[in-house]
């Protein structure tokens, strides 16, 4: 935002940076063999639905090539709504580039539609060797990722969290603020 | 924004041909401003009874908040609830990264999810859009103004028998109108960022309908429209009460927030501009 918007008071949403996500496939390798943390073969990306007939007829759009695609790499998926009202598309996959292909590909779709703004994160759910969960979040804001380690009682796990990052930062844009490693909870993944 | 800097600028160049002390009503001012300024996140909270809360205390507040920090690209603020049955909500703290967002306890059992998101969204523009600086910086020379009337009156009243008594009078006169004139603007400006927040609020959730049913609900508007089935309303011969509109222009240029009704209209007219 710039510092016109602001003395104007004009509130924008940041556009998305979508390549980015592409590095989690090699630091998927990574993890698996220097943490013994594997992929639970799915992903989803999430989106804050905009109340406009031009938004849903993107949607529509989007997830028709989302289909498309699917069907040609033979992802499963489906999709959920949760309860702060945004949507998830969960994706089901063996193959984790397959999973990183179609999430860029709904996301690049809703860019180049003019809603890149209203994507929130995309999420990619682990499991640690003591059968816990844990994620790296794209955040499409910022074109990089960040770890997420949910504990019960809506806590973090912060030393697990340090160490995926210290063990990761060589090959996966890891954000910097941890003012800007905003949890989530209660996700579909 | 553009008429205000100018009153001020007539202002202080008026100041300086007359130079009544000034300096240290500026730096008192200023002094005041700047406590302000640093502390206002500790200020606001403290004088509405503000607590902040946690993760685990407020689930929800924290879940809605994380997710509309990272669509709006804001550092996440602090959560604060007040024990008020009064539906209201607010936004304090100088820079993005002091920031707190504070609801009462009222306007989390009136809202519904979706409405209290569209509340939260409005606060967050707030922040995004800085408005405490903006808002801190315009009342800054109203503030001197303020002042100034103030000590006037009170060197007035004590050196009666002095010359320039009649000089003082045009001083006076002078810093009570552009006190009353900035006071209006300063309203003006506050209620420009009002509809400014309503609008990114709109933008960050994408839908200006749950802010608008939010606006409507606090305001006790939702008793308005009416429940009856029209075919009943119609067979027991009721006319539609309009609501008085005019007779309030000097409230409505007084007040820090604009109507209601204004900002659905506005609202409403977002969700028109989206559709097309």
């Amino acid at each position: 935002m710039g510092l016109l918007d602001v003395f104007f008071g004009k509130t924008k949403l940041p556009e998305s940076k979508t390549e980015g996500i592409f590095a989690v496939s090699t630091a998927q390798v990574t993890m698996e063999a220097n943490l013994e943390i594997v992929s639970r073969k799915k992903a989803g990306i999430c989106f804050k639905p905009q109340a406009s007939s031009h938004f849903e007829r993107a949607r529509q759009e989007v997830e028709e090539l989302l289909d498309l695609s699917c069907k040609d790499t033979n992802t499963r998926y489906q999709v959920v709504k949760d309860d702060y009202g945004y949507v998830w598309i969960v994706l089901e996959d063996p193959d984790f580039e397959d999973l990183v292909s179609n999430i860029y590909l709904m996301s690049e779709g809703l860019v180049e539609r003019g809603f890149g703004g209203q994507l929130l994160c995309a999420l990619f759910p682990f499991k640690s060797k003591d059968m816990r969960f844990v994620y790296w979040v794209y955040s499409f804001k910022h074109g990089n990722f960040y770890p997420f380690a949910p504990k019960s009682g809506k806590k973090r796990d912060s030393a697990s969290e340090f160490r995926m990052r210290s063990v990761l930062e060589k090959e996966l844009p890891v954000e910097k603020d941890v003012k800007r490693w905003y949890p989530l909870w209660d996700t579909p993944l | 924004m553009f008429l205000l800097a100018m009153v001020y600028l007539a202002f202080i160049a008026f100041l300086s041909t007359q130079g009544v002390g000034t300096m240290g009503i500026v730096a008192f001012a200023g002094f005041f401003l700047f406590i302000q300024y640093f502390f206002s996140d500790r200020l606001v909270l403290w004088s509405m009874g503000g607590r902040i809360v946690s993760e685990s205390e407020e689930p929800e507040l924290h879940g809605i908040v994380d997710r509309l920090s990272q669509l709006a690209d804001l550092p996440k603020p602090r959560i604060a609830v007040v024990e008020s049955s009064v539906p209201n909500a607010f936004a304090t703290g100088r820079s993005k990264n002091n920031a707190v967002v504070a609801v009462t306890t009222g306007i989390m059992r009136q809202l519904d999810r979706s409405e209290l998101e569209a509340v939260l969204a409005h606060e967050l523009s707030h922040v995004k859009n800085r408005d405490v600086l903006v808002i801190t910086i315009a009342s800054f020379l109203s503030t001197v103004a303020f002042f100034l009337v103030r000590n006037l009156l009170f060197f007035g009243m004590m050196g009666r028998g002095r010359r320039d008594s009649g000089g003082m009078v045009v001083v006076w006169i002078v810093s009570v109108l552009v006190w009353l004139v900035s006071l209006l603007l300063i309203r003006a400006l506050s209620r420009y960022r009002e509809f400014s927040a309503d609008r990114g609020a709109a933008v960050i959730t994408g839908q200006p309908g749950h802010l608008a049913s939010a606006l409507m609900k606090i305001s006790g508007a939702m008793g308005r429209v009416p429940k009856d089935d029209l075919r009943k309303v119609e067979g027991m011969n009721a006319f539609f009460i309009v609501p008085a509109v005019s007779g309030d222009t000097l409230m409505s240029l007084l007040s820090t927030h604009p109507r209601v009704e204004q900002r659905i209209s506005r609202l409403e007219e977002m969700q028109r501009k989206m559709e097309f």
